[in-house]
């Protein structure tokens, strides 16, 4: 069982010319490795905040309900965007995406408590681009995360290559902080699985963003680590089933 | 597959990686790499670089057909830097290595200026990270490289990840600019390759931050013609570096 936790809705160019278009073409390069459920993000929605980019990717993702899980996004400083964030739950969103560097707010702008406390109301997860200064560093997702404690708060890249270090710290600190590490070089996952361990550990790949090669070398990246087999289940699947669970409770 | 160069390799203990000689030319041999140009490390690399590259020239000395030993300065040193490179050089170094990130200086400060242009006398290339703002970005480089003409640059890395997409219009301001391509996936190495041309791109694993195995199961993906496979993993590096006979 894996499951691709950071994919990202595909433009018609993303797809190998073998593959199909639209879901059937994206849950087919799914197949070729493997993955059976994918989040699945906006990619036009993080630059533009005409809400319907978060029933576009709802519409995508009824293709195959029990594969693909839609997020939705908002644009912190839009004054809707708590009242967006409840309409796209409701009609189905199970996660908040949200990409501070493109949308640009800061993770602790004062824009942010109200989308905190919503979020914990509605019990649903939230991945947060992370890696690129200066408006998405681990840190001030973590600093979101403690204002926060009974939302799962996920950085979606663990640092990318200059700020793993900082993914790392940031994870030690806070308890309701978990990774994506699909941007932390090979040498610093190693650090990081050998710090913080599996158990706030995601798999994800950024497919759909660019190019249709992330899952297989994302997979490459975990099974290099060559973990016991049931951490390497937990960071492949168990965690991201954990987070989908209504019940599951606060860290 | 052509001999192999991968034009971008740490050796020593840094703070969160380590790799030794042994280790290196073993992964060299398992993954059918030729020639690996060698960097210093993390502090070497920072304030300790007559360590470094005396590091890195021992190493060469062992396998002199396979290993070429770059010299790194911080140009915070002054004329001592300047010294130490020529020293470097001389001893074998073929090339200067900058980090403006983790030796702390905006790229295309005058202050860099003594060292481009003793490389320009020495007729050595300087190899730059880029991607880490707001010290190493694509365009400080291409300044320093429209600054100094005669020399080549290599934009390590071609500014992944944060400004990766400014590695593109970089092309056309500076000739005298090649890439490095760690950290790329297949459709970014092609589109270095369509943008730059092939002669202009080489292929570097980054390791041991980043996996050269892995780094080229990725760059072979590309699918690249022959003609530009030879270029990307072999052709530019010989040329940049003049490792080797053929140089």
């Amino acid at each position: 069982m894996i499951i691709d936790a950071h994919t990202h809705l595909p433009p018609d160019s993303f797809y190998p010319p073998e593959l199909g278009r639209g879901p059937e073409g994206f849950l087919a390069l799914c197949d070729t490795h493997g993955v059976d459920v994918a989040w699945v993000f906006t990619t036009a929605g993080l630059n533009d905040p005409d809400p319907r980019h978060n029933d576009v990717v709802r519409a995508f993702c009824a293709a195959a309900p029990d594969r693909l899980v839609p997020f939705c996004t908002v644009f912190p400083h839009l004054s809707g965007a708590v009242d967006e964030l409840h309409r796209a739950v409701e009609a189905g969103a199970r996660g908040l995406k949200l990409h501070p560097w493109l949308q640009g707010f800061s993770p602790i702008e004062p824009c942010m408590d109200d989308l905190g406390t919503a979020l914990e109301a509605l019990g649903i997860p939230v991945v947060f681009h992370d890696g690129t200064p200066p408006n998405s560093s681990p840190l001030q997702i973590a600093a979101f995360a403690e204002r926060h404690p009974g939302v799962p708060v996920i950085l979606g890249h663990g640092g990318l290559h200059d700020l793993w270090v900082e993914a790392v710290a940031a994870l030690q600190r806070v308890d309701n902080l978990w990774v994506i590490p699909s941007g932390t070089p090979p040498a610093g996952l190693r650090q990081l699985v050998d710090q913080v361990g599996t158990g706030r550990l995601l798999f994800g790949s950024d497919a759909g963003f660019g190019d249709p090669h992330w899952q297989t070398f994302q997979l490459s990246k975990i099974r290099d680590l060559r973990l016991r087999p049931e951490d390497e289940a937990t960071l492949l699947s168990g965690n991201a089933q954990l987070l989908m669970q209504p019940d599951r409770g606060s860290r | 597959m052509t001999d192999v160069i991968d034009g971008h390799r740490h050796l020593g203990r840094g703070v969160d990686t380590v790799d030794d000689l042994d280790h290196l030319l073993a992964d060299m041999d398992a993954h059918g790499v030729a020639r690996t140009v060698l960097i210093p490390t993390d502090r070497e690399i920072a304030v300790d670089n007559r360590a470094g590259n005396d590091a890195m020239l021992a190493a060469a000395t062992t396998h002199p057909d396979r290993l070429l030993p770059m010299a790194t300065v911080n140009p915070w040193f002054g004329a001592q830097a300047v010294a130490e490179l020529r020293r470097a050089v001389y001893a074998g170094a073929v090339g200067l290595k900058l980090h403006p990130a983790l030796q702390g200086f905006v790229l295309c400060h005058p202050m860099v200026h003594p060292l481009i242009a003793e490389c320009q006398t020495l007729g050595v290339p300087v190899y730059v990270h880029t991607g880490t703002p707001p010290y190493a970005q694509p365009l400080q480089l291409v300044e320093l490289a429209r600054t100094f003409p005669k020399v080549t640059f290599v934009m390590g890395h071609a500014g992944s990840t944060d400004l990766k997409a400014d590695a593109i219009p970089a092309a056309h301001l500076a000739a005298n600019v090649v890439v490095e391509t760690s950290w790329s996936l297949p459709a970014r190495l092609r589109q270095l390759v369509e943008t730059y041309g092939a002669h202009r791109v080489m292929f570097g694993s980054d390791a041991p931050l980043s996996s050269l195995g892995l780094e080229l199961a990725n760059h072979r993906a590309a699918d690249l013609s022959a003609p530009d496979a030879a270029e990307v993993f072999g052709g530019t590096a010989q040329r940049v570096f003049g490792g080797g006979a053929s140089s």
